[in-house]
């Protein structure tokens, strides 16, 4: 309760030192991608939002989907953005390279987002771009907000975390060197994957899960819709099985598509979700 | 009909196609902007964007556009001519796959976000690796088979390191990206796109154009040919290097887009008859005309986002095939 009342008291402070920026700045900006949008929605008045991608308003993803709603979507399309009126354009380090070096040319400032694999990382690029998008002030607010946050959650962290195997629909999960890892570390667990040595993207088969049973199952995009074949992992007898007889916590994945923000977030979720240790066995 | 009388024919189209392609996009702009846009010295205009919208990014698109089309048309032609045989297709040599392998890899690696031509290079050295490779394991005497079992090869080999860079790859993004570009887009290329596709594509074009008169006599035969004075390993080279020029050029910068070159020459053989020279220019002109009207239809066709060039030339080309080969039918 303490928790989400600081993250309130975080979103007005940040909505009050809006209009000082607005004035200072009128550069129209755009995002090519949904950590971008998240971004734009985070760190600048709707004025200043060129255009948002298609993600922005879908709420399965985007954190911030509420406020994208009556802003421009646009397909990540040069001449459109041009159009928009574009002063700045935000995209991923990966997608739209086209798009993005001719708009380059044509002299819009092209900022690309790399994921970030840790929270100071992430922190960091927060104060960057925010500094690029004439949002300084703002991002520096958010990132101190965020760490202080994080502070007061790692001092609650358990001595003795309980065991946790994430998982998406498709039996991916995330080991050591990924933003999910440091969610799950941050937030008071031990990654099962990272623990039998894996890292990056990878699957967590279901013979690890067997033989390392976890205190808890924490799912994300269990929820989405149309991702058929994706989801056969999920429908597998033996995993559906093991999750019924353990807590099993669904986390909401607008909190950890990005890694950037809003991974607190996320990482507040899973640390309110916490299920105390104890050893489990089926 | 003959071959001029065809080529003007297409020529026609082509131009009014070009025009329509250049009406073309998301931004609102009414007839006189877009003159205003491509000739602002005549035509002056207080809105910087038109000239940028009309000059930097409907113009490098349509002439890509033709570029790419004329390239993928007159090789389609000219490989079905050397190899004798009417499924051929650019992509038989292997050169696609290896122009894609190398683009592919220019994404994998993240060149292509630092530095916009890292792209169309990285395609146009697979395919120039590529072509080496054929040449060399195949050797200037190979027989029409050898070449064929050669390019699958390499395009199998090619295909299976693409999908392993998939596999590997780092980032969901960067298998989003890659799995895209390989369907085949011309949206958002820059002058510099065209500038660097254009010299290559030009080169093989010509190379393929010389090769009409050693086509023309390969139809008789091997042997036949051989006794009319035409040197056919030399002939193998010359349309293979051409070939793989222009096609290498155009997918490095395209990507890949398929069925162009495998229908134009038989959309058109039958009107101009089967000598393979009769067929070269007018394939040329029409690949052109195919890719530019399958790029107007990416463009008209509404979709949640832009529907992807090699998608659209197969969804094109198909039927027109399928009517051939029933017409083919009924005429055996």
């Amino acid at each position: 309760m303490i928790l989400r009342r600081a993250m309130g008291m975080a979103l007005v402070g940040t909505m009050l030192s809006l209009p000082a920026q607005a004035q200072e700045d009128t550069r129209r900006v755009a995002s090519t991608a949904l950590c971008g949008d998240q971004l734009l929605l985070t760190l600048l008045p709707p004025a200043r939002i060129a255009a948002l991608s298609a993600q922005a308003v879908d709420p399965g993803l985007s954190d911030a989907a509420a406020r994208a709603q009556g802003l421009p979507v646009l397909p990540a399309d040069a001449e459109g953005f041009l159009w928009a009126g574009a002063d700045i354009v935000v995209g991923s380090d990966r997608g739209d390279s086209q798009t993005l070096s001719l708009l380059r040319r044509l002299g819009v400032t092209v900022v690309r987002m790399p994921p970030t694999n840790s929270f100071a990382d992430a922190m960091e690029q927060l104060r960057s771009v925010s500094t690029v998008l004439g949002a300084a002030e703002v991002g520096q607010a958010l990132a101190s907000d965020n760490e202080q946050q994080l502070a007061r959650l790692l001092a609650e962290r358990p001595t003795d975390p309980p065991l946790a195997a994430y998982y998406r629909p498709d039996g991916g999960s995330s080991g050591q060197g990924t933003f999910m890892n440091e969610a799950l570390t941050l937030g008071g667990y031990r990654n099962l994957a990272a623990e039998v040595g894996q890292s990056g993207w990878g699957r967590l088969d279901l013979e690890t899960l067997v033989l390392h049973p976890p205190t808890a199952l924490i799912t994300a995009y269990f929820d989405r819709p149309g991702w058929s074949l994706r989801h056969k992992f999920s429908h597998h007898p033996l995993f559906r099985r093991l999750a019924a007889s353990r807590p099993t916590i669904a986390l909401p994945g607008s909190l950890v598509a990005c890694s950037g923000w809003p991974l607190i977030k996320g990482i507040a979720f899973l640390a309110a979700a916490r299920p105390p240790a104890g050893d489990h066995h089926d | 009909m003959t071959e001029r009388r065809l080529s003007l024919l297409l020529l026609l189209a082509l131009l009014a196609l070009t025009g329509w392609a250049l009406t073309l996009g998301t931004a609102p702009l009414t007839p006189s902007m877009m003159v205003a846009g491509l000739l602002p010295d005549l035509f002056p205009h207080d809105d910087p964007r038109l000239a940028m919208v009309m000059q930097e990014i409907r113009l490098p698109r349509v002439l890509l556009g033709l570029v790419v089309g004329a390239a993928l048309g007159l090789a389609g032609a000219a490989l079905q001519g050397l190899l004798r045989n009417p499924l051929a297709e650019p992509s038989i040599i292997g050169t696609s796959a290896c122009a894609s392998l190398g683009a592919v890899l220019a994404f994998y690696y993240g060149l292509a976000a630092d530095f916009s031509l890292a792209l169309p290079l990285a395609g146009i050295s697979g395919a120039a690796l590529g072509t080496l490779l054929l040449l060399a394991l195949a050797g200037p005497a190979a027989s029409t088979l050898t070449l064929i079992l050669t390019g699958v090869a390499l395009s199998s080999m090619a295909g299976a390191l693409t999908s392993l860079a998939l596999n590997l790859s780092p980032s969901p993004y960067a298998v989003t990206e890659i799995v895209m570009w390989m369907m085949g887009s011309l949206k958002d290329r820059s002058m510099d796109d065209v500038l660097l596709a254009s010299p290559f594509v030009l080169a093989g074009c010509l190379l393929l154009l010389r090769a009409g008169r050693g086509l023309d006599a390969l139809t008789l035969g091997e042997e036949a040919a051989a006794s009319l004075g035409i040197a056919l390993p030399r002939l193998r080279v010359q349309v293979i290097a051409g070939a793989a020029l222009a096609v290498g050029a155009a997918v490095a910068t395209a990507g890949s887009v398929g069925f162009v070159g495998l229908i134009i020459p038989h959309l058109l053989r039958p009107l101009v008859g089967h000598r393979p020279s009769a067929v070269l220019l007018p394939s040329a002109l029409g690949g052109a005309a195919l890719l530019t009207a399958a790029d107007i239809a990416v463009r008209l066709i509404p979709a949640r986002s832009e529907l992807m060039l090699g998608v659209v030339t197969a969804i094109i080309g198909t039927p027109f095939f399928c009517t051939l080969i029933l017409k083919a039918r009924r005429q055996a």
